[in-house]
């Protein structure tokens, strides 16, 4: 807690010495009182206490919520002291939320404000923590008293999404050698293919008794194996721009977006991203709160992605399909070429979503690094290239 | 371009408080009015500058989110002409104190001018902070408690407006009120007209008019001499009583002028204002203001010089022998009647309220004098005029008093008196052979003329009671031998008569003089204000090479130079309640000491309530809530902080512990992310960590709070 004069307390002494100084020139008392008057104002101020401690403020809102969205935030303010409270205000200043002001009525000893406002989550992030001041000066902003709380909330925004309507994961259906490859395991799913012979391991109740019959030896019925291909999703690469507005920020609304709707179609999503000590994390067979939730905490960190693409294909193997989310500069972009290849090689589908750093370029001040050539021509990659302002739907949902 | 300044004029954040714009107006209309009341704007013009200032804030108010560019021109152009007009008025004027007249008024335009532009919240700030000006340039002006009143008022406009402006400091930016609502816990409220917040303001006030008092008692009222802005003007007029040769007294016709044996005082005016002071006459004087005095600092207001001692009486010269001083003031005071030596100046403006005798009343030595009309001086240096002083007549004087300290005094040895003095150590015959006697016997022991005049004093105010109603001589006795030897009481007059005629009578030049004593000075209008009552003889002795000075066996006379203590109008008060209580006994001896000791206890409480109040508070700048008991953790990072905060690279408020942990060169570093997750979990998990966790991460953090 901080207790000050303010600018007013210094310019009611300047006042009030000029005014002696008047009084003493022109031999009118009357200037003293008026001196002494201005100069009480201040000085009596001083002598008022404000008892900020026995303030209780908390923080309340949503445990969760997205980019953009209007969130009920709530303050209650509570007088836990005996003496009243002054007139204050209160800034608040949650990093989920920006800044929030307050104006705080006189409380009485036991008594409890408080407010509820719709604020906008500003940033993506997971947030446990911020700090709110309560000011006052009451009643006549002579000396200024400062409290500054740390009041933890948990909160997680986590980032934009939006509904694609098509996004070219790999389906088991594309490679038909594959699917009769497929076929000569006993399948787990509803669909009735055929019958065969019966090999060893096959479960007995697979028995097709008829045929069996018929042929004189055991015969057995043949499902389709439901198979549906993993989705990897690897995010990496330097931020251009200032968040919300930047490239790193739209490639995690990219990626969002694209888990989402893995999801929403019955794909297993995998997710990998550097760490800042030079390692990997991973997040696996993860549902959508997993999946924004880890998004809300991603940040951006340049690293080749070729250092990413091993472990998401040890997870996904062999027919996934693996997006790799970059922006054009940096080590990220650099290596995309090497990690399609990569992916490629282990038979898996790689789909490039590369936001075009330059696009948010503001095009002054600090010089930019340019756009790295993707080196994606011979592949046979499908690429998805966003600008600033570009609609996520039209641009990678297609 | 046109575009450019309409956005230059736009308002960023208008004031929609009305309450507060009202209270802002009352505060200055409270100015305006105060001026009008001390007579520094004509009743006319203050009118309608009161009818004006209201309709330019309506009108401020409902502009208060536009532009405005063309009322800001208009604005300009009328602050112009308001210029123009006060420069106009000073050529009217004759000195320079008259100038605050003219400026009173500029002041007062500009504030009616500026009230048409007060969008914002500073524009009310400045408004308000200008009518203090207005209540300077009025108590500069006041004579009178009258401002007492005026100021009150204003006062409580201003404060109110300091409290709705801090209000709208705290509400700016705003995005919603948090007002209380009724819980369990909280008290029943109490029955009250005051609402909440007014009860703080209340308080406020309280405390302003206890520091405010604090603060008038105990600082001095130290008084520069102002020889650059002495007023001067004949008021009403001149006197109605003409001196015609003499000295013209208001209080007495010509036939009773300057007393006679039996005559009574009428009370309203003193006899001895004449040519001849009759130490026949008795009777008090009522306590009528008849003058004002403003001045550098206190004195005797000399006004008649007497020299010649008849027996019964003191005779002054007569006016007709007069010459007069230049023509046109101000008037300097003849080198032949000038002393030299040490000097302290005193610069004084009189202000009449009753009317006065012809004289030019004026402390020591009247050096330069400005008065609207001709002065004229008698043969001993008296200053006389050709009228009485009629009220309202002002005048000033710059003076100077004999500033030798009494050793300088002591170190002047006997000389020659010239021909100029040798009037001031003639005795007429009436004066006995004991008298003289007595005057050696009590200045046996003075080795100089300075003790000889304090020994005289000393030996009076000793042996002899003052005395009003003392008995008159009889018929062919000398009135100072019937004060010395047959009735030991008398007042001033026959004090200073004794002084005067044993110090000629020893060689040592006197003269008797007459007029007020310094009055008692407002401590709020800074006026001396002197009395009938206040009129008072004393006596001036000569002394070679420094001229004359003052003495008064009955009056302390003021010091030439005062002391800066005795501008403390604390010192002042004590002083007013010591002369009451000292010589007390009994019931009032104690209940002195019971006040003396009230007194003391309660400035020690008020010492340590201000101690206890104004004494800074050491807390960190960070507070954790106080749900939140800081663990061990907690508290390591805390320490991990302030080194932090030693070495200039402190944790800012909006930055997180992660983030601090990663400024700081821990991104990579396995210990420093396992603190930090120990940390974070002690603040905001379910549970602590464990205590090898935390040891480690106390470890750790104090490490890094230890590192360089």
């Amino acid at each position: 807690m901080t207790r000050r004069p303010s600018k007013r307390a210094f310019m009611a002494g300047l006042v009030a010495g000029l005014l002696f100084l008047a009084g003493a020139t022109a031999q009118a008392a009357w200037l003293f009182v008026l001196a002494a008057g201005v100069l009480g104002l201040a000085v009596g101020s001083m002598l008022f206490r404000h008892r900020l401690k026995s303030a209780r403020v908390e923080r309340s809102t949503a445990r969760r919520a997205r980019v953009g969205d209007d969130v009920r935030l709530g303050f209650t303010i509570e007088n836990d002291g005996r003496k009243p409270l002054p007139l204050m205000r209160l800034e608040d200043r949650f990093g989920a939320f920006g800044e929030t002001t307050v104006l705080v009525e006189r409380l009485d000893p036991g008594a409890t404000a408080r407010v509820e406002l719709v604020r906008s989550a500003a940033r993506r992030g997971a947030f446990s923590s911020g700090t709110t001041t309560l000011t006052t000066g009451a009643p006549f902003g002579f000396m200024t008293t400062r409290r500054v709380i740390e009041l933890p909330t948990d909160v997680v925004v986590v980032p934009r999404w939006v509904e694609l309507r098509s996004f070219p994961i790999l389906e088991p259906s594309s490679f038909p050698s594959d699917v009769l490859h497929e076929r000569a395991r006993t399948g787990a799913g509803e669909e009735f293919i055929g019958v065969r012979d019966y090999r060893p391991g096959d479960p007995p109740r697979s028995v097709h008794w008829k045929s069996t019959a018929r042929a004189g030896h055991l015969i057995v019925r043949e499902f389709e194996e439901e198979v549906a291909s993993r989705v990897a999703l690897v995010l990496a690469g330097a931020d251009t721009g200032e968040p919300p507005d930047s490239a790193f920020e739209m490639l995690v609304s990219a990626a969002a977006s694209i888990g989402v709707y893995a999801l929403q179609t019955g794909h297993p999503v995998d997710m990998v991203r550097p760490t800042s000590e030079g390692g990997v994390e991973r997040l696996g067979d993860t549902d959508r709160f997993g999946l924004l939730d880890w998004l809300a905490r991603a940040e951006p960190l340049d690293a080749p992605l070729t250092s990413l693409v091993a472990p998401a294909l040890d997870r996904i193997g062999r027919r996934g399909t693996l997006v790799l989310l970059t922006p054009t500069t940096g080590e990220a972009a650099a290596s995309l070429g090497d990690a399609v290849r990569l992916v490629q090689a282990a038979g898996s589908r790689a789909i490039v979503v590369a936001a075009r750093s330059s696009s948010w370029h503001s095009g002054r001040g600090k010089s930019h690094s340019p756009d790295v050539p993707l080196r994606l021509d011979e592949s046979r990659a499908s690429v998805r290239m966003v600008s600033r302002g570009d609609d996520l739907v039209g641009s990678i949902g297609s | 371009m046109m575009e450019m300044i309409r956005n230059a004029n736009r308002t960023r954040q208008s004031e929609d408080s009305i309450l507060l714009r009202a209270s802002v107006l009352a505060a200055v209309m409270t100015g305006a009015l105060t001026l009008t009341v001390e007579n520094a704007i004509s009743g006319g013009m203050g009118a309608l500058l009161l009818v004006l200032l209201p309709g330019a804030y309506w009108v401020s108010y409902i502009q208060r989110n536009k532009d405005n560019w063309h009322i800001k021109i208009a604005l300009t152009v009328l602050a112009i002409f308001a210029l123009i007009r006060f420069l106009g008025q000073l050529r009217g004027i004759s000195t320079l104190d008259e100038v605050r007249f003219p400026l009173a008024d500029l002041f007062l335009w500009v504030q009616v001018l500026h009230g048409f532009d007060l969008p914002a919240r500073k524009d009310l700030n400045f408004s308000l902070g200008s009518s203090l000006t207005l209540m300077a340039a009025a108590g500069s002006i006041s004579q009178n408690m009258t401002y007492a009143v005026m100021l009150l008022i204003y006062f409580g406009f201003a404060i109110l407006s300091l409290a709705l402006i801090h209000r709208s400091e705290l509400e700016e930016g705003a995005a919603a009120t948090a007002r209380p609502r009724r819980e369990r816990r909280a008290k029943a409220p109490r029955t009250s007209f005051v609402p909440p917040g007014g009860r703080d303001v209340l308080k406020a006030l309280g405390a302003t008019a206890l520091a405010a008092t604090v603060l008038f008692l105990i600082v001095p009222q130290p008084t520069g001499v102002r020889t650059f802005a002495l007023p001067f003007n004949l008021g009403n007029g001149i006197g109605a009583i003409e001196s015609g040769g003499g000295i013209g007294n208001p209080g007495f016709p010509p036939s009773s002028a300057g007393g006679a044996p039996g005559l009574r005082s009428n009370g309203t005016a003193f006899y001895g204002f004449d040519d001849r002071l009759d130490l026949r006459t008795r009777g008090e004087l009522n306590d009528s203001l008849v003058m004002r005095v403003r001045a550098s600092a206190p004195a005797m207001w000399k006004g008649i010089i007497f020299n010649d001692y008849d027996g019964v009486g003191w005779s002054a010269e007569e006016n007709d022998t007069a010459d007069t001083l230049g023509s046109d003031p101000p008037y300097f005071y003849p080198s032949e009647f000038r002393s030299l030596g040490p000097r302290a100046t005193v610069s004084q403006t009189f202000y009449v309220e009753t009317e006065q005798p012809s004289v030019v009343f004026a402390a020591g030595q009247p050096d330069t004098i400005w008065f609207d009309g001709p002065v004229n001086i008698d043969a001993v240096g008296g200053l006389r005029l050709p009228s009485t002083l009629t009220a309202g007549v002002v005048y000033s004087v710059v003076s100077s008093r004999g500033a030798a300290t009494p050793e300088e005094l002591r170190a002047i040895p006997r000389r020659p008196i010239p021909p100029n003095i040798q009037p001031f150590v003639e005795l007429p015959e009436s004066v006995t052979p004991r008298t003289v006697r007595l005057a050696q016997e009590i200045t046996e022991d003075a080795t100089n003329d300075y003790d000889r005049v304090r020994a005289i004093e000393r030996w009076l105010a000793d042996n002899y009671l003052y005395e009003i109603e003392s008995p008159v001589p009889p018929e062919g006795q000398d009135a100072v031998d019937h004060f010395l030897f047959d009735t030991d009481r008398g007042f001033c007059e026959q004090f200073a008569s004794a002084t005067t005629l044993m110090l000629r009578s020893l060689g040592i030049p006197a003269r008797f003089v007459a007029g007020y004593t310094p009055g008692r000075r407002n401590p709020f209008t800074g006026y001396y204000e002197v009395r009938n009552s206040d009129a008072h003889t004393w006596v001036e002795v000569w002394f070679p090479g420094v001229g004359w000075y003052e003495f008064d066996p009955t009056f302390a006379i003021p010091p030439a130079e005062e002391s800066l203590a005795s501008s403390i109008p604390l010192a002042n008060v004590i002083s007013f309640f010591a002369d009451r209580f000292t010589g007390l006994s009994g019931a009032g001896a104690v209940l002195r000491n019971v006040l003396v000791a009230l007194l003391v206890t309660a400035v020690l409480f008020g010492i340590v309530v201000a101690w206890r109040r104004l004494r800074p508070v050491r807390e960190p700048a960070v507070a954790l809530s106080e749900r939140l008991a800081p663990g061990r953790i907690t508290r390591a990072f805390r320490r991990f902080e302030e080194a932090l905060a030693q070495r200039g690279a402190g944790r800012s408020p909006p930055e997180t512990a992660a983030e601090l942990i990663a400024r700081t060169g821990g991104r990579g570093d396995p210990k420093r992310q396992a603190a930090l997750r120990a940390f974070e979990r002690e603040r905001y998990g379910p549970a602590p960590p464990a205590d090898d966790e935390a040891d480690s991460a106390i470890e750790e953090l104090d490490r890094l709070a230890r590192q360089p």
